[in-house]
């Protein structure tokens, strides 16, 4: 395994091997361990100290293995000022694990305000002139660089709010049905960090590289084997599950009935408009139109939760609707039309701004009057502002905590000055919980407790702490060996199994308590590193009004005690 | 007369909606369940007027009952 260095002060790319203290790191954990070592914790997000990495798993680049190609983006988050992993499915975490890749390191910045894409395959690494993509939508950056250098690469890109360096700028990743940037590192403004290193893309080519090797192949192939037949047996990710028929929306209903479904600017946990928007409704309109539900991001992923969404005409909108979109785009804007949430979507992902925080954001223009919920076709003259770089267009890109601020409201649904993923903490108590506590502020793969456990109420406090810690530790474990967060069942079930795994592919050794003391250490590391950037347990709490302001329909307000979150984050 | 909602895909022979009259009897969420033909293992969510219910907690007449199959956040 090797690491790319890529200097774009000296627009130098250099292989190195990897050092003994990041050997057995990967994704989420070695993004947190160079940035501990690496980079000054106080650093300007978009200066030239700060280092963006984007990491595979360990069990990146197996093609025998499914649902673990994640590629992990990090760097110190503009958004949050805290430590940041985002992650996406796609193609490009297995090219560049394929490639024999622990990560590729970008540090500097140009002297000059010229733009570069790096070119990336199992001969060479080199930086090269993208002036001609200056400003250009994720879409059309795709369209062209496939043009260059055909569809079987991988490409990473951010599109113009990246460039302009706004905080809710998310990096795009093709994936491997459609090739279009239908996937998204969303959160945390990286695409942001990206473009102040004036880096538009990378051209992922795996042509040509060789077989990773196996330390135990009969191990390895023994325990993919039975991981897959897993997924495909068990009643969530089979074909028959939910995950499979319906995608992430399936979630909606749920959330819904709890009275957790951001509404008009997480005003209501209901959604009046839930029925034109649910995951029934979803796959009925898809299907009757020539859309496609089931469909895989990654090469062989047997779970497939993705979709095409088209119009009336069958020609394609968005590539993939998922529930977060549908949130914060859909009912947290009052707007219940299928086609406005995927045109919505559309417009994020061409733009490369995060979903969730512009949903919010533009949630929070509706409050104070700037359109009126439900208004779809003002909400895309808002994001058309966010292109054309409007003073209003940069307040809304730079996410829901400056938006709520400009805009002088009260209720801003942010963690961390992250907004909240789609699912209200007053409501899903667990989940509050992981907004305030984890490191990587409001963020739904980092601690998720919808339906974890049904012996935890989730509008009550009591037992949500210890929850969300542990669902914090299964996020880490996911987010470094680069599995969807959906694969999780078998290897929750019995950890020994993702042991095996990663036994197989490397010879560590490891036990089920390496496992969980890596995944430890994942957690340590981030909070280190957030301390070290004057992070205290102040910063541990959600935003005062949703202590106090009632949330229909239940009329829950966020009461977890200071002690219980001062104890998951004690405990880490 | 207590309003039970199924999600998801996996019970064909129920429709979406239906009503049921328990006729004053206590029933649990897991005879409900059981009624309805559906295997337990089969279900994720499930939610008595709104709120998150354990497959022993019991349904009081007039309420809404909603099954869902197991699935994710995210």
């Amino acid at each position: 395994m090797k690491t790319l260095r890529v200097n774009m002060e000296r627009l130098e790319t250099e292989w190195e091997p990897v050092s003994p203290e990041y050997e057995r790191l990967g994704g989420r954990a070695l993004i947190a361990e160079i940035l501990l070592t690496e980079v000054p914790p106080r650093c300007e997000p978009l200066g030239p100290y700060n280092k963006l990495i984007f990491a595979p798993g360990l069990l990146a680049g197996l093609p025998s293995l499914t649902s673990t190609g994640r590629l992990s983006v990090g760097g110190k988050s503009p958004l949050t000022q805290g430590i940041k992993e985002a992650n996406a499915g796609g193609m490009a975490g297995d090219k560049l694990g394929r490639l024999g890749l622990k990560a590729v390191v970008v540090e500097g910045r140009p002297t000059d305000d010229k733009l570069y894409l790096l070119h990336v395959t199992a001969q060479d690494a080199v930086l090269l002139p993208a002036d001609d993509l200056s400003g250009l939508g994720n879409y059309e950056t795709v369209a062209r660089l496939q043009e260059r250098y055909g569809q079987d690469v991988a490409i990473v890109s951010i599109g113009p709010a990246g460039e302009m360096g706004l905080a809710g700028a998310g990096v795009a990743v093709t994936d491997d049905l459609t090739k279009q940037p239908g996937r998204q590192a969303a959160r945390g403004g990286l695409g942001a960090v990206m473009g102040s290193k004036r880096l538009k893309a990378l051209v992922i080519d795996d042509t040509d590289a060789p077989p990773l090797p196996l330390s135990d192949e009969s191990l390895f192939q023994r325990s993919a084997k039975r991981f897959a037949r897993e997924l495909i047996e068990s009643p969530k990710t089979g074909k028959e599950g939910s995950m499979h028929r319906f995608g992430t929306v399936a979630i909606m209903g749920p959330v819904n009935e709890i009275g957790a479904l951001p509404t008009r600017n997480f005003s209501a946990g209901e959604f009046e408009g839930f029925d034109n928007i649910c995951a029934a409704r979803m796959r009925e309109v898809t299907l009757a139109r020539g859309g496609q539900i089931g469909v895989r991001c990654m090469a062989g992923c047997v779970i497939r939760c993705c979709n095409v969404f088209v119009d009336e005409q069958g020609e394609t909108i968005v590539s993939t609707l998922q529930y977060e979109t549908l949130g914060l785009l859909g009912s947290n804007l009052g707007i219940d039309s299928l086609d406005d949430i995927a045109r919505l979507n559309w417009m994020c992902n061409d733009l490369g701004v995060d979903s969730i925080e512009m949903g919010a954001a533009l949630g929070l223009a509706m409050e104070a009057g700037l359109a009126q919920f439900g208004d779809a076709k003002s909400a895309m003259a808002l994001l058309e502002q966010v292109r054309e770089g409007t003073v209003l267009g940069r307040v809304l890109g730079n996410g829901a905590a400056v938006t709520g601020r400009v805009l002088g409201l009260e209720r801003i649904p942010v963690a961390r000055g992250q907004a909240f993923p789609a699912y209200d903490p007053r409501a899903l108590k667990g989940n509050g919980v992981t907004y305030a506590t984890s490191a990587m502020g409001a963020d739904h793969t980092a601690g998720n407790t919808i339906g974890a456990r049904n012996t935890v109420d989730p509008l009550g406090w009591e037992g949500q702490a210890e929850l969300s810690r542990g669902l914090q530790r299964v996020a880490a474990m996911l987010d470094m060996t680069g599995l969807c967060l959906f694969a999780r069942p078998p290897v929750v079930a019995d950890p020994q199994l993702m042991v095996d795994m990663i036994n197989g592919r490397y010879g560590w050794g490891w036990t089920v308590e390496s496992l969980e003391q890596a995944e430890e250490d994942v957690l340590r590391a981030e909070r280190e590193f957030n301390c070290r950037a004057g992070f205290t347990e102040a910063h541990d709490r959600l935003p005062e009004p949703f202590s106090r302001e009632p949330l229909p329909p239940h009329d829950a307000v966020f009461d977890v005690p200071d002690a219980e979150l001062d104890a998951v984050s004690s405990g880490l | 007369m207590v309003e039970v909602r199924v999600f998801g895909a996996q019970w064909k022979h129920l429709a979406p909606r239906l009503k049921l009259d328990l006729e004053g009897r206590d029933v649990r969420v897991a005879d409900l369940i059981a009624h309805l033909n559906i295997d337990p293992s089969e279900v994720g969510i499930v939610t008595v007027d709104r709120r998150q219910s354990g497959l022993d907690e019991m349904v009081p007449a007039d309420s809404r009952v909603c099954i869902f199959p197991p699935m994710f956040g995210g």
